[in-house]
């Protein structure tokens, strides 16, 4: 079920009345029969995938928390580890590792076809998997307490509005507002709709229509012109954001009608300076869980080695963050680049410090933005391309210009998808929050809500629902 | 009171003023633009001059309609005598919004004809979405044939021969052997309906407003909330499929008197209108199509062997979606006019 679509929109609007008539104790076993329609209506089939999760992590969790014995205790984390993370590998990369391996083993006359598995990728099973996984990790490492309720963690693992694309929560924030009994609360109610209200728009009228272009480009770069292939990259970039933070506003608006909060995912990133900060403001629940669960544990482990631990750590951290992306090359340069660049920005603090220094602090900082939005663009090519080959094929099509008839209209296109979704980054950033209209007065906030309800609405009736990108993940 | 009446005043300040910062963006970043056609009470839905195209469906095209009114590069009427001037006539597939007019078949033949022939070629789109034959000879005898082409390229495929085109525009009924136009669709209350509220389509949200809901009464409330679980697909496509006998025979009367007047036109040896077959058509047609005095090319042939070798001609791997000629199409469309045009006697 897609958040942009008439038949969520009617889900929740039928889901969250009932909720608020349950009575308190059968609350969240109402979240995860809602929970599991949701994901049912995709592929009931499935369904059996978050039923092994929520178990396995349940009793996993238990066993770690009431065993006295580290090895023991280890032995049931491995378990966790080793049956979540190898359904998520038999999905996701047994068939990338199989036919890379065939095309290797295919120049020495070799077959091996046979291996290759038709599996579908069931959607959001790298999201689910790794916040279920905080579930016993943090319970391995003292930082949380099992909880005694199963419906609880079933909840925790497959929430509905944050199970296909996140944010990726911890267990340590979610299952404590599960005890507690939510009541309508008229504020929060509120601030849902306003963060539906922005998400919807964001996602429909400036991700989705942004995507039909982008997608027509990528398809066939070889048709465009290099402006027109300009326009292609700087529009996935401002897909890529609104169709990502605006899942994650619809998300964390549902949630909150609800009664639950969930965190926040990204802080304004195109604003970012370095590339550093980029990851601090991008997808911060995955950064966050990469930088807690893997970077750290990496970085300690190999403390030893003394500032190539750093950059060792970062630039694995990073090549395995791309490849969590989707099993691919291009994910894998897309993830080396982005751990290349925060390398050198780690080895290249004392020197640019010093350079910021010769310069007026504002220019300085104003460039250094520029340049951190121009090397996320030229990654996301990687991203977004079909195969690496397209990549490099677009990239030289810049730069041996091909000329356009339609400079103006690019450029115009350009500009107005630029301003609209960064003004949006502006209001946040003003105000400081995202549902930024609940700083108006009331009745401004629900006249530019209707307005902005008057074009999605007739845009998703025409149009049929594009999926968010961060679903095949 | 007071309180009230100024949330209301409140209300719409922001409504009215988020509207007006919606419309610079849509216009701006043409995703949703004005429309580009207008009602004529004399010829029905005709383009804008001028209007910016801007396409996403199948495939991604950006454009202009020319300050004549056709697609492509504005040729004024009066044709230079060293110029070979061809015009294309038909429905979505010759209208071919789907890509930029450097990709489509228009702009290939003209390169192309122009390097064979030596000559200055002028191919001129008068494709129009959605029209029959009825919608093509209007084009060919009222619009068209104020540029003086030297050849009508006149496309046609299953859809044109029976009755598909729904939209208000002039119609025709035979009396004896000739066909006498009829304006009386300028009555009907669906073009009267169109023109009180053409105000909507000059805008972008209200042109949005407008495709949104004719797509909401295409589906059902139904249909919309349940999705994939609904056993209907959400929108239904247009419908090709055959006439009513009396209808059958009524367009059978109607097409047979067009295709003989367009036939007319090739006389003392000079070819001046060729039909471009581009898919098959209901077989009682055979003995009309069949006519010597019409040249015939046969494109259907073509994208059927071609189809077979492996190619693919109509399929838009970025929407995908199955449809009009994608760019290869395009280019084997472009090859193949050159291929026969290169037998005609100009």
């Amino acid at each position: 079920m897609l958040f942009n679509s008439f038949t969520y929109l009617s889900f929740i609007l039928i889901a969250i009345p009932l909720f608020y008539l349950f009575p308190a104790k059968l609350k969240n076993s109402f979240l995860l029969i809602c929970s599991y329609l949701f994901y049912a209506y995709w592929d009931w089939r499935f369904c059996s995938l978050l039923v092994i999760t929520t178990l396995t992590v349940y009793y996993c969790g238990k066993f770690i928390f009431e065993s006295k014995d580290p090895k023991r205790k280890k032995f049931f984390l491995y378990v966790s580890l080793v049956i979540n993370l190898g359904i998520l590998v038999l999905f996701k990369y047994y068939n990338f590792f199989v036919d890379s391996f065939n095309s290797a083993f295919s120049m020495f006359g070799g077959n091996l076809d046979w291996l290759h598995l038709s599996l579908i990728l069931p959607i959001g099973i790298s999201f689910y998997t790794f916040q279920a996984l905080t579930y016993v990790i943090d319970i391995y490492r003292g930082e949380a307490e099992p909880t005694d309720s199963i419906i609880d963690v079933g909840v925790f693992v497959s929430f509905f509005p944050q199970l296909l694309m996140g944010p990726i929560e911890r267990a340590k924030n979610i299952l404590p507002q599960l005890k507690f009994e939510r009541n309508f609360d008229v504020s929060l109610f509120k601030e849902g709709f306003v963060l539906i209200t922005l998400g919807m728009f964001k996602k429909v009228i400036i991700g989705d229509t942004a995507g039909k272009v982008v997608n027509q480009i990528f398809a066939e770069p070889s048709y465009y012109s290099s402006i027109e292939l300009i326009m292609a990259i700087v529009l996935f970039t401002i897909q890529l954001y609104a169709d990502f933070s605006g899942y994650t506003n619809i998300a964390r608006g549902t949630a909150k009608m609800f009664g639950l909060n969930i965190m926040e995912n990204f802080e304004q990133p195109y604003f970012s300076q370095s590339m550093t900060e980029f990851w601090r403001r991008w997808h911060i629940s995955l950064s966050t869980y990469l930088k807690d669960y893997l970077y750290t544990p990496l970085a300690i482990t190999t403390r030893s080695w003394g500032l190539f631990s750093v950059a060792f750590s970062l630039f694995v951290t990073f090549v395995l963050a791309g490849l969590w992306h989707g099993a691919g090359w291009t994910f894998i340069i897309f993830g080396a680049l982005h751990g290349a660049a925060l390398v050198y920005e780690a080895l290249s603090r004392k020197f640019r410090k010093k350079l910021n220094r010769k310069f007026s602090p504002a220019l300085y900082n104003k460039f250094c933005m520029l340049l951190a939005f121009v090397y996320v663009m030229f990654t996301f090519v990687f991203f977004r391309a079909d195969t690496v080959g397209d990549s490099f094929f677009i990239m030289g099509r810049i730069f041996n210009w091909h000329e356009s008839e339609f400079y103006i209209r690019v450029l115009l296109i350009i500009a107005a998808y630029v301003m609209i979704s960064f003004s949006f980054d502006l209001l946040e950033i003003k105000y400081k929050t995202h549902a930024f209209l609940l700083k108006f007065d009331n009745a401004y906030m629900l006249g530019i809500s209707f307005a902005m309800w008057l074009v999605v609405i007739p845009y998703m009736l025409q149009s049929t629902p594009m999926p968010f990108i961060y679903f095949q993940f | 009171m007071k309180k009230i009446i100024l949330s209301i005043l409140k209300f719409s300040v922001a409504f009215i003023l988020s509207l007006v910062v919606l419309e610079i963006f849509f216009r701006l970043s043409e995703v949703f633009l004005p429309s580009i056609v207008y009602d004529d009470p004399k010829l029905g839905l005709l383009r804008k001059p001028n209007a910016q195209i801007f396409s996403m469906n199948e495939g991604f095209g950006m454009g202009d309609v020319n300050e004549y009114g056709y697609l492509g590069p504005g040729y004024p009427k009066e044709k230079n005598e060293n110029t070979l001037r061809i015009a294309l006539i038909g429905a979505s597939m010759v209208q071919g919004l789907e890509l930029f007019d450097r990709a489509h078949f228009r702009k290939l033949l003209e390169e192309k004809l122009s390097a064979v022939t030596g000559k200055k070629v002028e191919v001129l789109n008068f494709g129009r979405g959605g029209i029959d034959l009825r919608g093509i000879y209007t084009t060919y005898k009222y619009i068209a044939s104020e540029f003086h082409p030297d050849i009508n390229l006149i496309f046609v495929g299953n859809a044109s021969f029976v009755g598909k085109d729904d939209k208000p525009g002039p119609d025709y009924t035979v009396v004896g052997d000739s066909l006498v136009i009829d304006y009386s669709f300028a009555e009907s209350s669906q073009f009267k309906q169109r023109t009180k509220f053409k105000f909507l389509r000059l805008t972008s949200i209200g042109n949005l407003l407008k495709r949104g809901f004719e797509f909401y009464q295409l589906g059902s409330p139904l249909q919309f909330i349940l999705g994939s679980l609904y056993k209907k697909p959400v929108i239904v496509q247009s419908n090709t499929t055959a006439p009513s006998p009396l209808d059958r025979d009524m367009f059978y009367n109607i097409n047979g008197v067009i295709l003989n007047d367009m036939g007319k036109a090739n006389t003392n040896g000079k070819i001046s209108n060729i039909i471009v077959m581009t898919d098959s058509y209901p077989a009682y047609y055979n003995d009309l199509i069949k006519n010597d005095s019409l040249p015939v090319f046969n494109l259907e042939k073509e994208f059927e062997m071609r189809k077979k070798s492996g190619e693919i001609l109509d399929y838009w791997k970025g929407s995908n979606m199955q449809g009009h000629w994608n760019h290869h199409g395009h280019e084997v469309v472009a090859g193949f006019l050159l291929e026969n045009l290169k037998n005609i006697k100009f």
